[in-house]
């Protein structure tokens, strides 16, 4: 990547280095929920690589003043199938995306890959393809799982020949897999202000603590004895409200007037 | 010993100190302030092991985590701060009437938690987005903050029953309830609506900023209007009114109660009423 866009449309602003994303890649825990997004990125700058890193969620990566963040992520729409057909007994191997077009010249067809399919209906990687031949065409599905899906349900071939990957005779296709291809979402983040937000959170804290925590008036308590009698005088100053002062005066009455109790 | 029975344990605990204090109020005689202060602190030790056998088994499962990630652990956690700062405002002013008006939001936090359908009580793993050391102190600070709020609230209560029919001019102390007399007096209960409503407005500041540095080093922004977020500003933008009415116009006794009460509301819905709006708060599905 060598530009970036701004927020709210304000055009794209180019940068001088780029910025590869070597790998991305999706972790799940076992029930299914993610666990880690994470994208490898180089720095490149005049064609060296200056700086590589990992981008994960929460943990963005910083070059130069600018943070990169891992923000979202999408499936390529194009992804590349493992497909394998054979015939008698001489098998290809070819690779084909969705509208992929290849021949089977030896019987003077066609075959379209309709979709390509990481998780079809929840039985896996699936690839469909249509055969158009002299006689006209065939559509059929090619999954990767086929035994597996055959063996839950053994009258499938039967009742379906859509699921048949030898549909087109002589034909038999295989499925070896589907490579997921993703694309990651990275934000850009400049923030030359941090230490100024920091200062401001730190002051206004203080200011809070002084504000609720700090007394903002004292009292003084004079004891004498005179004439075998014990007085106890109670003055105070404050900055705040006198009811307050007058409150805190009464609860301090109260409270002695129990101690002498 | 599992940590669930544990959890049990401890809302029932919760729920006994909450009845020694009811007997406290009625019928006058310290040894149920006493023991209702030891069931509480038993409780709170019960409650901190359940949460330790918690993290410990999370561990165990390889997916370990402090458990603060799901609403039922906040729900718990909720219950364990309340207890605790409870605990704390009691030793600082030996009112144990308090106590009668505060533990039953401890023991309906816990049950709450256990009883509700489709509360998911396992321990899930961290989605990345709660991968960080900023969650503690983001869930602790807030939580801490609400259980202040809370106290402050149980202090209102108490304020509006002892309020209600003592200014009848008919009403003599002899025909007025005998247990009302045994309540704290409105200074105090003025006191303390201030001391914890400040103490949980610094907590829920701090845990609104640290919210906000963790939001910006995860995803780049400070703030995001994310409906937890909107509604965090308005309960925090309300006790600011309360605790400025207080200091500069110098409110207090009754409209300070009444604002406690109108802030606390705020405060459930910023922490259960926002569930149900989208946003990166929902943690409940």
């Amino acid at each position: 990547v060598k530009a970036i866009e701004l927020k709210d449309n304000k055009g794209t602003r180019p940068l001088d280095f780029s910025v590869r994303c070597d790998r991305f890649w999706v972790d799940f825990y076992e029930n299914g929920s993610p666990k880690t997004y994470r994208s490898d990125l180089s720095f490149i700058r005049d064609g060296r690589v200056i700086q590589k890193g990992a981008a994960l969620v929460n943990h963005p990566i910083t070059f130069e003043n600018l943070r990169f963040y891992q923000s979202s992520y999408e499936r390529s729409p194009n992804n590349k199938a493992a497909l394998s057909y054979s015939r008698g007994g001489v098998k290809k191997e070819i690779g084909v995306a969705k509208g992929d077009v290849f021949e089977l010249a030896a019987d003077n067809a066609t075959a379209d890959v309709l979709r390509v399919e990481e998780n079809m209906m929840e039985m896996g990687p699936a690839v469909k393809l249509r055969i158009h031949a002299t006689q006209g065409h065939v559509d059929f599905w090619v999954f990767k799982h086929l035994e597996e899906i055959k063996a839950m349900n053994p009258m499938l071939l039967a009742s379906m020949p859509l699921f048949d990957p030898g549909r087109f005779k002589p034909y038999v296709f295989r499925l070896n897999g589907v490579d997921n291809k993703y694309r990651t979402g990275l934000q850009v983040v400049s923030d030359p202000g941090l230490p100024m937000i920091f200062t401001g959170g730190f002051l206004m804290l203080a200011g809070l603590l002084i504000v609720f925590f700090m007394s903002h008036f004292r009292i003084w308590i004079g004891i004498d004895r005179a004439q075998g009698k014990t007085r106890i005088r109670i003055a105070d100053r404050s900055a705040g409200k006198k009811w307050i002062t007058e409150r805190d005066i009464r609860l301090l009455l109260s409270h002695l007037r129990q101690e002498i109790k | 010993m599992s940590y669930a029975i544990l959890f049990g344990w401890a809302t029932f605990i919760y729920f006994a100190a909450f009845v020694f204090y009811l007997f406290r109020i009625i019928i006058n005689k310290d040894l149920w302030g006493r023991l209702a202060t030891l069931t509480v602190c038993l409780g709170i030790v019960v409650h901190a092991a359940a949460f330790l056998l918690r993290w410990k088994v999370s561990y165990d499962l390889g997916i370990g985590h402090i458990p603060l990630s799901n609403f039922y652990e906040s729900l718990t956690f909720f219950a364990w701060a309340i207890a605790v700062f409870y605990v704390l405002i009691e030793w600082r002013n030996p009112q144990k009437v308090i106590g009668a008006f505060v533990m039953p939001f401890s023991f309906l936090s816990m049950a709450y938690a256990s009883l509700v359908p489709g509360m998911n009580t396992d321990i899930q793993p961290l989605v990345p987005a709660l991968q960080s050391n900023w969650l503690t102190t983001h869930v602790v600070s807030c939580f801490l903050g609400y259980a202040g709020f809370t106290i402050a609230f149980g202090c209102a209560l108490i304020f509006f029953v002892k309020k209600m029919g003592s200014n009848h001019p008919t009403a003599s102390s002899q025909t007025e309830n005998p247990w009302k007399t045994h309540l704290p007096s409105f200074d105090t209960l003025d006191m303390l609506i201030y001391q914890s409503t400040a103490l949980g407005f610094v907590l829920l500041t701090v845990g609104i900023m640290t919210g906000s540095v963790w939001a910006h080093y995860a995803w780049g922004t400070y703030w995001s209007w994310d409906p937890k977020e909107t509604w965090s500003l308005i309960t925090w933008i309300i006790y600011a009114i309360m605790l400025h009415t207080r200091l500069v116009r110098g409110w207090h006794l009754k409209r300070m109660a009444a604002l406690t009460i109108i802030g606390f509301a705020s405060v459930l819905f910023t922490y259960l009423g926002v569930n149900y709006l989208p946003g990166l708060h929902s943690y409940l599905k």
